[in-house]
């Protein structure tokens, strides 16, 4: 009984290795979760031309157009910017404004289009139509740089 | 009786930090117990890697995840220069030279290519780059009919999947052709 008496005050310490734990779990879920990636880069089978002329993506500014396609190639929606949009001429104009809006923001960004390799051809040449007028409606004269999204060759699958 | 008092004083040093009392180890209970806290009061500053480890295996899976994705792609060099300002301002589109036109449509489930302009009509996108190459004018090839700022339009057919477009696009860039752009589907 003395013992514990003769114990001294306890000592009070802060445990930070789970606060540690926890901070990092949070900042990679929101990571994984946040908008910039879900919009950015949906998981499409990209093209792959060999041998390539492509060039490996930089860190630059960059407004990226998914092609979310089912099996058959035809194209259900264009994704940009965490937004889904219609293939019908609404949908179209309505992503040209988005477009638009981005473009004027940054004017120096570059335009990444990202279809799956069996996407029809009748589905993207709308949409380029919409990106030529959307740069040019931004900014009048501006020629936006369009990069068209492919698989590297030296990667399987 | 005394026994626990002569423990208790023994607990009362420890806890002042003056080491083990051995003197008071009747026990090899209790002379393990006061070895112990003994080392306990000796070891000071240590330092705990365990959250480091956790830190940096953390920090590792966040980097791999948002690294993997942009790993994955490259980047095919193109503008709408041509395509994009005829729509808004068609006198931007007053090109010196009409371009070479180059159609690509589906025929018994593969894609072809037609290039309308007399001459080798290329059956894969290999001999279209070779084809279009040996015709680019150069100072090295000055048979060549084409200088590689010739504008070249590359027209898919509507059913012709986007990989064939841009093979067709790619072989083009790799002949060396700088304008080339993508006209209306057939």
């Amino acid at each position: 009984m003395r013992s514990m008496l003769t114990r001294g005050p306890a000592k009070i310490e802060a445990v930070i290795t789970p606060l540690i734990d926890i901070a990092m779990l949070l900042v990679v879920f929101f990571a994984l979760v946040s908008q910039i990636g879900i919009a950015d880069f949906v998981k499409l089978n990209l093209p792959k031309p060999s041998p390539t002329a492509a060039v490996p993506a930089r860190n630059e500014s960059r407004i990226v157009i998914n092609a979310i396609a089912n099996q058959d190639g035809n194209v259900t929606s264009w994704r940009f910017s965490g937004e889904d949009f219609d293939v019908n001429p609404t949908g179209l104009q309505s992503l040209s404004k988005a477009v638009t809006a981005a473009i004027r923001a940054n004017p120096a960004a570059q335009v990444h289009l990202r279809a799956d390799a069996n996407v029809k051809y009748t589905y993207i040449s709308p949409v380029l139509d919409q990106v030529g007028k959307a740069a040019a409606t931004a900014i009048p004269g501006h020629v936006v740089k369009l990069r068209l999204a492919v698989q590297p060759e030296h990667r399987g699958g | 009786m005394a026994e626990t008092a002569s423990i208790a004083a023994a607990l009362d040093e420890l806890a002042r930090g003056q080491g083990p009392v051995e003197t008071y180890s009747h026990s090899t209970d209790d002379v393990l117990a006061n070895r112990r806290a003994a080392r306990r009061a000796k070891r000071g500053i240590s330092l705990n890697v365990i959250p480091m480890i956790d830190v940096t295996f953390f920090l590792l899976v966040f980097f791999v995840c948002a690294n993997k994705t942009l790993d994955r792609e490259e980047l095919l060099r193109t503008d709408l220069s041509q395509r994009g300002v005829a729509m808004v301002n068609p006198t931007a589109l007053t090109l010196d030279e009409p371009p070479l036109r180059i159609e690509l449509f589906r025929k018994d489930n593969h894609t072809m290519i037609k290039v309308l302009a007399p001459m080798a009509q290329p059956e894969s996108f290999e001999q279209l780059t070779e084809v279009f190459n040996s015709k680019r004018y150069s100072p090295e090839n000055p048979n060549g009919l084409f200088p590689s700022d010739h504008p070249l339009e590359l027209a898919p057919a509507k059913e012709v999947p986007w990989e064939d477009a841009v093979a067709a696009f790619n072989g083009l860039v790799r002949a060396g052709y700088q304008q080339i752009h993508f006209a209306e589907p057939q």
